[in-house]
C-alpha cells in the first residue's frame, strides 16, 4: 500500500489540486509540518500552491457548468449543493422507461449464476486479502456494462477480508470447501494482528460469561462492524483531488494541537484516509476512469459515486455496508444531461438500472454462525430515497422514482435496501408509488421522515435499517443487540441462567416464594439491566477500539468530515416477550416453577393479562418502561471516544436465535420459541387489527431508541382492499396514519401465508421471492426452514376472512 | 366492580367447556382423518423444546452437500465441525404447506373491552348477566353487547376502518360465517363509556385514512339505542360512521338517529320472497321499505349481496335485485360477497346443521357475472 513509485505522480497531481479558496492562509501552517514530511515517504506538495488555471480550473468549469452556485463550491457541502440544485417532483410515475434489452441480457446472465451460487453456496473465492487495489477489474460483460466495477475480478466472486478475523475467514473457507492459502495464513496469524485476535486479548471474564450464555450475542467481535456510511456523493461532486486536499488540511489543522492519544490517533487515522483516497484513484484508473475530477455527467457521476462505494466494499466486509441518499444527488446530474438534451429518459434508466445491478451482486464471506443471526446474505445496501426538506420543499425526484423502477425492471430483490423516508406530506405521485411497489413487490421498507428530519436533519441517511445519520457527518459504533427478555429470567433467578444453572450474573437476591410480585421482579429487574448495561458498554468499548486499531475503514471515513458525531449503537431483543411477561405478572398471577436446585425454570399463569400489540396502554406502558429504563442505564456508562448512547429495537434474524438460547418465560412463550422480530407485538397476540398493533409499537419514544425502532408488518393483499385499485389508496393511507402519529419504521409484506408456504416447498418456483423481514428484506427461499417457519407464523393482518 | 370481574372470569369456565368439545370434535376429524390422536401437553411441551434443532439436519445437510459440491482440488474434508450434524440422510420432509399449524396464541386474553379475530368463536360471554341488566341495555343504549372488534379493516365500508360487530340477530341465514352471532348473550358487555374510549384512540387516524366506524353484527339494530349512542360519540369525535344491516328493524332508527349515520350498508340477500324465507327465515319486504326510505331521505348506501352456488346465483333473482337497487337513485356501491367456508366450523361447534357443508366458494367468473348483473343496471359493483 505504500505509494512510492507514485511519489512523482502523487507530487504533480498534488500540484495540479484544486485549492481551497482558503489555501493561502493555511499555507503558513503547512510550512511548520517539518514532522510530517519526516514521516512519510511521499512527499505532499502544499496545496497553497494556486492552481494552474488551465487545468483543474477549466476542469472544474465544465464539470460544474449549469450548476447553481453555492456554499458548495467554496467548501465540501454536499447539502447545500442538493438543496440549491435539485428539482422537486410531485408528478406520477407515467414518465418511467421499462428495462432496456441490454439490461434483461445482463440480469439474465446473472440469474444463471445465483442459480449455481445457491446450490454452492457460494460461487467462488479469491484468496488475495482484499484491498482498494488487490483485485484487477473486473466485469460481467465488458462490452455491454454501463456502469463497471466489481469487487474481484468476476462476479459475486467473494474476497476474504482477514483483518476483520482470520480465525473466521479461515472457517468460512473450510465451510464451502475451499483450504486456506497458507500464505495467507501464515500473513495474518504471525505478522499481522487482526481485530478478532485483539478484542478476545481484551475481553473480561464477564463477557466472556454473556457471551456464552448468549445474554449478549451477535457482537461485531468476529465480524466488520459496517453501519458507516461514506459520502460516496462527494467522489461524484468534488473528484478526489479535491477531497485529499481536504483531508491534508484537516490534517495540518492538527498539528497545533497537543499530541495527546486521541489528537495522535486522529492524525493516524487521517493519514489512512489520504492514502486510501489514493486508492481510490489508482482503482479508478485501473477501469479508466480519472477520478481525481468532479464527475461531468450524468452517467459519469453515476460511475464516480460507484467506484466511491466500491472501494468501501473492497476494503471492508460490515454487515451493513448502506449506500446513502444518492437518489437526489444524482437526479441533479440527471435532470441536467436531460435538459442539455444529451442523455434520454431509457438512457438514464439504464444507467440506473445498471447501478443496482452493481449493488445487488456485492458479496461477502461469511460463517454459519453469521448466517444465523444474520440470514439470507445481507449486505445492506441501504438507499435512503424522498422525504422533506427543512424548507418544506419535498426532495423527490425522478430519480427517486428511478431507484424504484428498478424492482420491476430487474424483479423484486432485498438488495439494494431501498428505504422510502416517508412524510405524509410529500407529493401523492410518489406516496401512492411506492405503496404500489411494496403492494406489487414486498421490497420496501417506509421510515418516518419527520422523526429522523428533526432529531438529525434534512441530509441523513438510513445505515443498515433502521438507524439514521447525518451524511459524511457521523457515524455509528454498531452494537448488536442485548438478549433483554432473558434477562428479566436472570432477575428472578438471582443472576443464575435458566437453562444451565449457572451464575452468570451477580447474586442480586433471586424470587423467593411461589407467586411473583410486580414490585419485586421490577426492583430486581432494573438491578440486572444496571449490570448488563455495564457490561455491554463494556464489551463495546473493547470491540471498537479494536477494530478502529486493526480493522480500521479508511476509504468510508475518508469520505466523513474530520471527528464526526460517533453513536454508540445498543440495542434490545425480545421487548415484546418482557412487556407481556411483565403484564402477565402485574395483571394475572404468575407462580414459578423450580426444579430441584429451586432454579424457576417454568411459570403458570392464572387469569388474564392485556397484551402489547392491541394499543392498550396498559401493557404498552411497560415496553416503553422497559425501552426507556434499559437506555437510562446504558448511558451511565463511559463510552469510548465520547461516543453518544443510542439503542435500537431491531432484531433481524437474532430473533430466532435469541428465542432457542432463552428459557420459558412468564407470558408463556415456551423456550426455543422465536422472539417476535425488532419491536413487533408477539406472533397472533396483536388480535385487534393493523392499526391497533403499529400504534402499540408506535408508542416507543425515539428519543430512548435513537438508533431505531423496527416493525414489520405482513398483510394479505385482501387485507388492503377487495378492490385491485382501492389497495394503493388504502395503504398510502395507512401510511400516512402511521408516519404522522409517532410511527418510526414499518416493513410492509403483502403476501399470503399460502404463497409462503408453497415457496417452502418448491423454492424453484419463487427465485427471487422478496420478503421483508426485521430491518431488511431477504430471498425467502434462501432462509433456512426455521427462519422461514418463523416468518410464516407472524400475524397475517386481514387473514381472518371476515369480509 | 369485584363481581362485574368475577363475571369477566367466569367466561373462562365456559372458555373451558367449549374447549374440551373442540378438542374431542377435533380428535374425532383427526380419527377420521385416519391421523394419531394429539400427544398431551407434556408431551407437546417436549417437542417444542425440542423443535429449535428441527431445522439442523436441514443445514448441516446443505453445508455438507455444499462442500462436497466444492473443488476437489482444494481438497480438505469439510469442517462441518461447526455444529454436529444430525444424521444427513435425506430427510422426508413433509410439505410445509400441509404440515402448517398456526402457532396458538396464549390462551390469555386481554380483559376489559378485549376482542380477538371474529373469527374466533365466542360464546357466552354474558351468559350470568341478570335478565333485567340486558333489558336496561337494550332500552337505554348505555350498555351493548358486542362479539369482537378489530381495526385497520380495508373490507367493511370505505377507506381503514374500525369495525365492531354487536350480537344478536333474528334472521338464520344459511350461509351465515358468524352463528356465534346469533345469540346476544354470546357477547361481551361494553359499555357506550368504554367503547368511546376506545374508539378515541383512534379516532386521528382514521380521519387521516378516510376511514371511520362501522358496526355489524349479528344485526346492529337488535341493540339500535347502543348504537346510536356510538354513533353519536363518534360523530361528535368527527369519526365517519358505517352501519351494516338487513334493514329488518329499520323502523326503529327515527330520523334524527339516521342523521348520525354517514353510509348504510345494506344487506338484500334475495328477491323472491320465497327463497328469501328459505334463506333466512324472515320476509324482505321490511328490508326494502328500509331501502325506500333511504332513498327518500337521500342517504348514501352499499348494498351488499351474498352469491352462494346453488343457492343465490340465479341470475334472474339477481337481476331483480340490481333493478330494485338502480331505482332507489342513492346506491353507491354494490358488494357481491363470494360465499366461504371459514365459518363452517362454527356451525359444528354450536350443533347446528348447517345446510351448505359441502358448497364450495364461487368461480370468480360466476362472481364477475353477478358483478355484471349489476353493472348493467347502472350500478358500480365489485
Amino acid at each position: 500500500m505504500a505509494a512510492k513509485p507514485k511519489a512523482a505522480k502523487a507530487k504533480a497531481r498534488a500540484a495540479r489540486a484544486v485549492a481551497p479558496v482558503k489555501a493561502a492562509k493555511s499555507a503558513p501552517t503547512l510550512k511548520s509540518a517539518k514532522p510530517a514530511k519526516a514521516i512519510k515517504p511521499v512527499k505532499l506538495a502544499k496545496p497553497a500552491k494556486p492552481a494552474k488555471p488551465n487545468d483543474s480550473g477549466a476542469e472544474r468549469e465544465t464539470a460544474w457548468d449549469g450548476l447553481t452556485p453555492g456554499l458548495w463550491q467554496s467548501e465540501v457541502n454536499v447539502r447545500d449543493f442538493i438543496q440549491v440544485n435539485y428539482t422537486p417532483y410531485d408528478g406520477d410515475e407515467s414518465f418511467l422507461a421499462p428495462a432496456t434489452a441490454r439490461t434483461k441480457k445482463i440480469w439474465k446472465t446473472l440469474e444463471r449464476l445465483f442459480v449455481e451460487e445457491r446450490k454452492k453456496g457460494v460461487l467462488d473465492v479469491s484468496q488475495i486479502p482484499s484491498s482498494i487495489t488487490a483485485h484487477a477489474p473486473g466485469y460481467i460483460d465488458k462490452d455491454n456494462e454501463v456502469i463497471v466495477g466489481l469487487q474481484t475480478e468476476a462476479p459475486l466472486k467473494r474476497a476474504i477480508m482477514p483483518n476483520g478475523g482470520f480465525r473466521l475467514v479461515a472457517n468460512a473457507l473450510k465451510t464451502y470447501g475451499y483450504e486456506p492459502d497458507p500464505r495467507v495464513v501464515e500473513a495474518f496469524t504471525k505478522y499481522r494482528k487482526t481485530h478478532n485476535d485483539a478484542v478476545f486479548d481484551a475481553y473480561t471474564a464477564d463477557v466472556r460469561r454473556c457471551r456464552s450464555s448468549h445474554i449478549l450475542t451477535g457482537l461485531p467481535d468476529a465480524y466488520g462492524r459496517g453501519r458507516i456510511i461514506g459520502d460516496y456523493r462527494r467522489v461524484a461532486l468534488y473528484g478526489v483531488d479535491r477531497l485529499i486536499a481536504r483531508k491534508q488540511e484537516e490534517k495540518a489543522g492538527l498539528d497545533k494541537e497537543m499530541s495527546t492519544d486521541e489528537i495522535i490517533r486522529d492524525r493516524e487515522e487521517l493519514a489512512e484516509q489520504i492514502r486510501a483516497l489514493k486508492e481510490l484513484v489508482e482503482m479508478a484508473k485501473s477501469y479508466g476512469f480519472d477520478v481525481s475530477r468532479p464527475a461531468r455527467t450524468a452517467k459519469e457521476a453515476v460511475q464516480w459515486l460507484y467506484l466511491g462505494y466500491l472501494a468501501g466494499v473492497k476494503e471492508q466486509n460490515g454487515a451493513a455496508m448502506s449506500l446513502g441518499r444518492v437518489s437526489t444527488f444524482l437526479d441533479v446530474y440527471f435532470e441536467r444531461d436531460l435538459a442539455a438534451g444529451t442523455l434520454t429518459e431509457s438512457e438514464a434508466q439504464e444507467i440506473i438500472d445498471d447501478f443496482v445491478i452493481k449493488l445487488r451482486i456485492v458479496r461477502f464471506l461469511r460463517t454459519p454462525e453469521y448466517d444465523d443471526l444474520f440470514a439470507g446474505d445481507p449486505t445492506w445496501v441501504t438507499e435512503s430515497i424522498g422525504g422533506m426538506g427543512d424548507d418544506g420543499r419535498t426532495l423527490v425526484t425522478k430519480t427517486s422514482f428511478r431507484l424504484l423502477q428498478t424492482l420491476y425492471n430487474l424483479g423484486p430483490a432485498p438488495e439494494p435496501n431501498l428505504t422510502i423516508w416517508y412524510s405524509a406530506r410529500m407529493p401523492d405521485g410518489f406516496r401512492r408509488f411506492s405503496a404500489k411497489v411494496a403492494i406489487d413487490t414486498s421490497s420496501l421498507q417506509f421510515e418516518s421522515d419527520e422523526i429522523m428530519r428533526r432529531a438529525w436533519g434534512d441530509d441523513g441517511a438510513i445505515a443498515c435499517c433502521v438507524s439514521p445519520m447525518l451524511l459524511g457527518k457521523q457515524m455509528q459504533f454498531f452494537g448488536a443487540r442485548a438478549n433483554v427478555a432473558k434477562l428479566l429470567l436472570y432477575a428472578i433467578n438471582g443472576g443464575r441462567d435458566e437453562i444451565s444453572g449457572e451464575q452468570i450474573a451477580p447474586k442480586f437476591g433471586a424470587v423467593e416464594g411461589d407467586v411473583l410480585d410486580f414490585d419485586d421482579v421490577l426492583v430486581k429487574f432494573e438491578r440486572m439491566m444496571d449490570w448488563l448495561a455495564g457490561v455491554y458498554v463494556n464489551a463495546m468499548n473493547i470491540i471498537h477500539y479494536m477494530h478502529d486499531k486493526y480493522a480500521y475503514e479508511r476509504i468510508e471515513m475518508a469520505l466523513h468530515d474530520y471527528a464526526p458525531l460517533r453513536t454508540m449503537a445498543f440495542g434490545m431483543a425480545g421487548l415484546s416477550v418482557i412487556a407481556d411477561s411483565l403484564s402477565a405478572i402485574k395483571y394475572a398471577k404468575v407462580r414459578v416453577v423450580r426444579d430441584k436446585t429451586g432454579l424457576v425454570t417454568d411459570y403458570k399463569v392464572e387469569g388474564e393479562f392485556p397484551l402489547f400489540g392491541n394499543n392498550d396502554n396498559r401493557v404498552d406502558q411497560l415496553a416503553v418502561w422497559a425501552v426507556s429504563t434499559f437506555m437510562s442505564k446504558l448511558r451511565k456508562y463511559p463510552t469510548y471516544r465520547h461516543a453518544l448512547h443510542t439503542q435500537s429495537i431491531l432484531t433481524i434474524t437474532s430473533n430466532v436465535v435469541y428465542g432457542k438460547a432463552t428459557g420459558n418465560t412468564p407470558d408463556g412463550r415456551r423456550h426455543g420459541e422465536p422472539f417476535a422480530p425488532g419491536a413487533n407485538p408477539m406472533h397472533g397476540r396483536d388480535s385487534h387489527g393493523i392499526h391497533a398493533s403499529a400504534a402499540s409499537v408506535a408508542k416507543i419514544p425515539y428519543r430512548d431508541a435513537q438508533d431505531g425502532i423496527s416493525l414489520t408488518t405482513t398483510v394479505v393483499p385482501m387485507g388492503l382492499g377487495r378492490v385491485v385499485k382501492d389497495r394503493t389508496t388504502n395503504l398510502t393511507a395507512m401510511l400516512d396514519a402511521f408516519f404522522s402519529a409517532t410511527g418510526y419504521h414499518m416493513n410492509v409484506n403483502v403476501l399470503n401465508r399460502e404463497t409462503l408456504l408453497d415457496a417452502v416447498d418448491h423454492p424453484e418456483k419463487y427465485p427471487s421471492l422478496t420478503i421483508r423481514v426485521s430491518g431488511y428484506a431477504v430471498n425467502f427461499v434462501r432462509l433456512t426452514r426455521e427462519q422461514q417457519m418463523d416468518v410464516i407464523n407472524r400475524t397475517f393482518h386481514g387473514d381472518d376472512g371476515h369480509g | 366492580m369485584a363481581k362485574a370481574r368475577a363475571k369477566a372470569r367466569r367466561p373462562a369456565k365456559a372458555a373451558k367447556k367449549n374447549a374440551v368439545k373442540k378438542t374431542a370434535a377435533k380428535m374425532s376429524r383427526r380419527a377420521k382423518a385416519g391421523k394419531a390422536a394429539k400427544p398431551g401437553k407434556s408431551a407437546k411441551r417436549a417437542k417444542s423444546a425440542k423443535r429449535p434443532h428441527a431445522a439442523k439436519p436441514a443445514k448441516a445437510m446443505k453445508r455438507a452437500a455444499v462442500a462436497k459440491a466444492a473443488q476437489p482440488s482444494k481438497g480438505a474434508a469439510v469442517a462441518a465441525k461447526t455444529k454436529p450434524a444430525a444424521p444427513a440422510k435425506t430427510p422426508a420432509a413433509p410439505s410445509a404447506a400441509a404440515s402448517y399449524k398456526p402457532l396458538k396464541a396464549p390462551k390469555h386474553r386481554g380483559i376489559g373491552l378485549e376482542a380477538a379475530s371474529p373469527f374466533e368463536m365466542r360464546v357466552n360471554l354474558a351468559k350470568d348477566l341478570p335478565e333485567i341488566d340486558v333489558q336496561s341495555a337494550l332500552d337505554t343504549g348505555d350498555m351493548g353487547f358486542l362479539h369482537s372488534f378489530t381495526t385497520g379493516s380495508t373490507v367493511d365500508g370505505p377507506g381503514v376502518r374500525v369495525v365492531a360487530w354487536t350480537t344478536g340477530c333474528q334472521w338464520r341465514c344459511r350461509y351465515c360465517h358468524n352463528p356465534d352471532t346469533w345469540t346476544m348473550r354470546n357477547g361481551y358487555p361494553v359499555s357506550v363509556a368504554n367503547a368511546t374510549a376506545e374508539l378515541r384512540k383512534y379516532s386521528q387516524g382514521l380521519k387521516v385514512m378516510n376511514g371511520g366506524l362501522t358496526i355489524s353484527g349479528g344485526e346492529p339494530l337488535m341493540q339500535d339505542r347502543f348504537v346510536v349512542k356510538v354513533f353519536d360519540a363518534a360523530k361528535k369525535m368527527g369519526v365517519h360512521t358505517t352501519i351494516e344491516t338487513n334493514g329488518f328493524l329499520g323502523e326503529r332508527l327515527t330520523d334524527d338517529d339516521l342523521a348520525k349515520i354517514d353510509l348504510v350498508m345494506l344487506g338484500i340477500k334475495a328477491w323472491g320472497a320465497e327463497l328469501h324465507k328459505e334463506l333466512t327465515g324472515r320476509d324482505n319486504a321490511p328490508t326494502l321499505e328500509f331501502g325506500r326510505r333511504l332513498a327518500k331521505l337521500k342517504k348514501r348506501i352499499w348494498v351488499r349481496f351474498v352469491l352462494v352456488p346453488n343457492l343465490t346465483d340465479d341470475l334472474d333473482d339477481v337481476g331483480k335485485i340490481a333493478e330494485f337497487a338502480a331505482s332507489l337513485g342513492n346506491v353507491d356501491r354494490v358488494e357481491v360477497l363470494p360465499f366461504h367456508q371459514m365459518g363452517r366450523f362454527k356451525w359444528r361447534e354450536l350443533g347446528i346443521r348447517y345446510h351448505l357443508e359441502d358448497t364450495q366458494p364461487p368461480s370468480a367468473e360466476v362472481v364477475e357475472q353477478a358483478c355484471a348483473v349489476f353493472r348493467a343496471a347502472g350500478l358500480e359493483a365489485h
